[in-house]
């Protein structure tokens, strides 16, 4: 099989899983199977006719529409499988952003409430750990949005 | 005779899916394979719509699938072996008592035996 083919039916296999609403190993394991099933579906029909465009042809028509099989697909997972992706381990770095993450958001805090509660009582306002318990606050917000953002990103 | 697709497989595909892995087990296109065979020629499915069946019957239990070794040339892609489970040969017994009242109710009232 030549690039052109392979890649042909790769997208194909990607248009009908991406829109998937399942976890990312699921989405893998789909992805993985269906295209094992189009190469081989596709080297059978080449050993018949000896032409890469006629059996990518026949393959696709023989496979279906992508976005049938999407829903198809998706109305074939039970419903714990469509929500709890959003749970499923990450990787290490992924983790230790998340940790840092909380961690911020729990640090930059303890150091900008201090700092308010002194204004009220002496009347002078502790710039240096207002300021710093600002940037880790805003540090922690930010990368639990980049993590967000990752985990989305994975999903779709 | 009019090829039999469609809507018309859509409600009988998990119960035809389990009577092939009843021959032993095996991967999608194998199963498709056998399916057409038995089908004598009138069975056209596409191919793809068998995985959501199988997935289905998965998740029920009635079959259950192991990643074949090696990806025999397919550029890194392997294929899942289905096998029939204890479950699944219950319903397809099942399966085969109601469709046998299903084909006598409807031959007597069609007229043509089946």
């Amino acid at each position: 099989m030549n690039d052109f083919s392979y890649h042909r039916l790769e997208s194909l296999v990607d248009l009908a899983v991406r829109p998937v609403w399942a976890s990312p190993r699921c989405k893998r394991m789909m992805r993985e199977e269906l295209l094992a099933h189009l190469v081989a579906v596709h080297a059978e029909e080449f050993e018949k006719s000896g032409d890469e465009q006629a059996a990518l042809e026949i393959t696709l028509g023989r496979f279906g529409a992508a976005d049938e099989l999407g829903h198809e697909l998706q109305v074939s997972l039970p419903v714990r499988k469509r929500g709890f992706h959003l749970f499923e381990k990450e990787t290490l770095m992924s983790r230790w952003l998340w940790f840092v993450a909380v961690l911020a958001i729990f640090v930059g805090p303890g150091l900008v409430m201090p700092a308010i509660a002194h204004l009220n009582q002496a009347g002078t306002l502790p710039l240096l750990p207002l300021a710093i318990g600002i940037l880790i606050t805003l540090a922690g917000i930010g990368l639990a949005g980049y993590g967000l953002k990752q985990r989305f990103a994975r999903i779709s | 005779m009019e090829p039999i697709q469609g809507d018309k497989l859509r409600g009988h595909l998990e119960m035809l899916i389990l009577s092939t892995l009843e021959q032993g087990e095996a991967h999608g296109l194998e199963i498709v394979t056998r399916l057409e065979q038995r089908g004598c020629g009138l069975l056209k499915l596409k191919e793809g719509s068998l995985y959501p069946a199988l997935y289905r019957l998965e998740a029920a239990g009635e079959v259950k699938a192991a990643w074949e070794e090696g990806d025999h040339g397919r550029r890194g892609a392997r294929r899942r072996i289905y096998q029939l489970t204890s479950k699944g040969s219950r319903k397809l017994a099942l399966g085969r008592g109601e469709w046998q009242t299903f084909v006598t109710t409807l031959s007597g009232i069609l007229g043509a035996p089946a």
